[in-house]
């Protein structure tokens, strides 16, 4: 797993995460998928009809999880409790924007908490892709199967991770979860920055195969 | 058909949302037109999902659900349609994203700073917190060559219009050409086009890169 990689640094956040990650686990083995396709109707409810019960509900499902995330990527109580009020704001009203057909729910809620944590935190202007753009090209032919909403989807990510070796997955970890640019991972790990560039490319191009099941290793 | 790409791991710090101001805006200027690099941006949000997926829950505050309530029943927010499209035909193949930051003109360089040899430039404000970071519209005219040169740090061109060659092949819109401390080369732009470029550089505070040469003999 990608979190029993890293596990060695006894790092006690990681240990927590990775128990509650075999518990996630457990989880899903018991009710395969029940859980995104509640989400997704919900969302789906909040979308067509603006229904404010519908939107509790998910609060109360996906709001700890949210809220524990932002806390891993280094928010203290207070700050994750603000994010994940501006989180929720915007699942109110972009709940339109949620395709389900391009994107798991937990994809979309990720591309929200990452938005506002950058526009809260950062305060800088961060150019992002314009859904709307008229120039945009269709996307590449996909498969039916190819999309990562189901179940087997999941654990193909969680697999894929674990095939990474022991450095990847902690460049890996250091550009998701710690939120740090090349160059300060280069800093703290005293190695040229070109050399951090060239070992990310390594491992998240071996990540995307994986992840795109072109590699069964 | 674009054929020249973004590396992966800019397109993994895009997705994880820790790159530059500028390297955010070359990489949604180009995903728009890439679906190849458009789809990685989208397979590395996924596994951002994931990662939220198996984070800890940790409960929440017992007023948070009240506020959060309190704030949509008073929420007066319409998605504003009349800001998605460009304007001004001047921006036509422009991404949206880059359009919002140059200026109106009666034509695309009307308003840009006028340099040397007939290049025109424009600096785009992304108001960045880190001044190593740059980002530059170019326009150079037909066939102009470019000295030989080298480069200190990672410089990234995105061709929007017309486009360039050199050592390493050519480059038409939506090409990026990456450069960085490990070439050199001769660049020269399109005989009949010129090449209007996106120029995103990070590091040192000089550009060194495709068009260093003139953009610091324009003393920028
Ligand atoms: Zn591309």
């Amino acid at each position: 797993m990608f979190l029993e990689n890293t596990i060695e640094t006894a790092d006690i956040s990681a240990k927590m995460s990775y128990i509650d990650y075999k518990k996630d686990k457990a989880y899903k083995v018991l009710k395969p998928a029940v859980k995104d396709e509640e989400l997704t109707r919900l969302i789906s409810l909040v979308a067509t009809d603006k229904d404010k019960s519908a939107f509790s509900n998910l609060f109360k499902l996906v709001g700890p999880r949210i809220k524990g995330y932002l806390m891993k990527l280094g928010s203290n109580d207070i700050v994750a409790e603000d994010l994940l009020q501006e989180v929720m704001l915007t699942v109110w009203r972009k709940s339109e924007t949620f395709d389900r057909s391009k994107a798991a729910v937990s994809t979309w809620l990720f591309t929200i908490a990452r938005n506002k944590r950058i526009d809260m935190l950062r305060k800088e202007i961060r150019p992002q892709l314009d859904p709307m753009d008229p120039m945009l090209t269709p996307n590449e032919e996909e498969s039916a199967d190819d999309a990562y909403g189901s179940k087997q989807q999941s654990l193909k990510i969680n697999d894929a991770i674990s095939l990474l070796p022991d450095e990847q997955s902690k460049l890996i970890k250091m550009t998701y979860y710690e939120d740090k640019s090349h160059s300060v991972i280069a800093e703290e790990l005293k190695m040229p920055l070109g050399t951090v560039k060239s070992r990310i490319r390594l491992a998240s191009t071996r990540l995307k195969k994986l992840l795109e099941g072109t590699i069964h290793d | 058909m674009i054929k020249h790409h973004l590396h992966s791991e800019i397109l993994l710090s895009y997705a994880a949302g820790n790159s530059s101001p500028s390297e955010s805006l070359i990489v949604a200027s180009h995903i728009t037109s890439c679906s190849k690099c458009r789809r990685d941006v989208e397979t590395f949000e996924k596994l951002g999902g994931k990662l939220l997926e198996i984070s800890n829950s940790v409960e929440v505050d017992s007023s948070s659900l009240d506020n959060i309530m309190s704030r949509i029943n008073n929420d007066d927010y319409s998605i504003d349609s009349s800001d998605v499209l460009g304007t001004s035909d001047i921006f036509k193949n422009i991404p949206v994203v880059l359009q919002k930051y140059l200026p109106d003109g009666d034509s695309l360089t009307e308003n840009w700073k006028k340099g040397i040899g007939g290049i025109k430039y424009f600096d785009i404000d992304l108001g960045q917190s880190n001044k190593n970071t740059r980002a530059r519209m170019l326009s150079i005219p037909p066939g102009k060559k470019l000295p030989n040169h080298g480069h200190e740090a990672q410089e990234l061109t995105l061709v929007i219009h017309g486009g360039f060659s050199d050592e390493n092949g050519s480059y038409d819109a939506g090409d990026v050409a990456i450069e960085d401390e490990n070439n050199s080369h001769t660049p020269i732009s399109d005989p009949k086009e010129g090449c209007v470029c996106l120029v995103v550089y990070e590091g040192k505070l000089k550009f060194k890169g495709l068009f260093g040469p003139i953009l610091n003999f324009l003393k920028i």
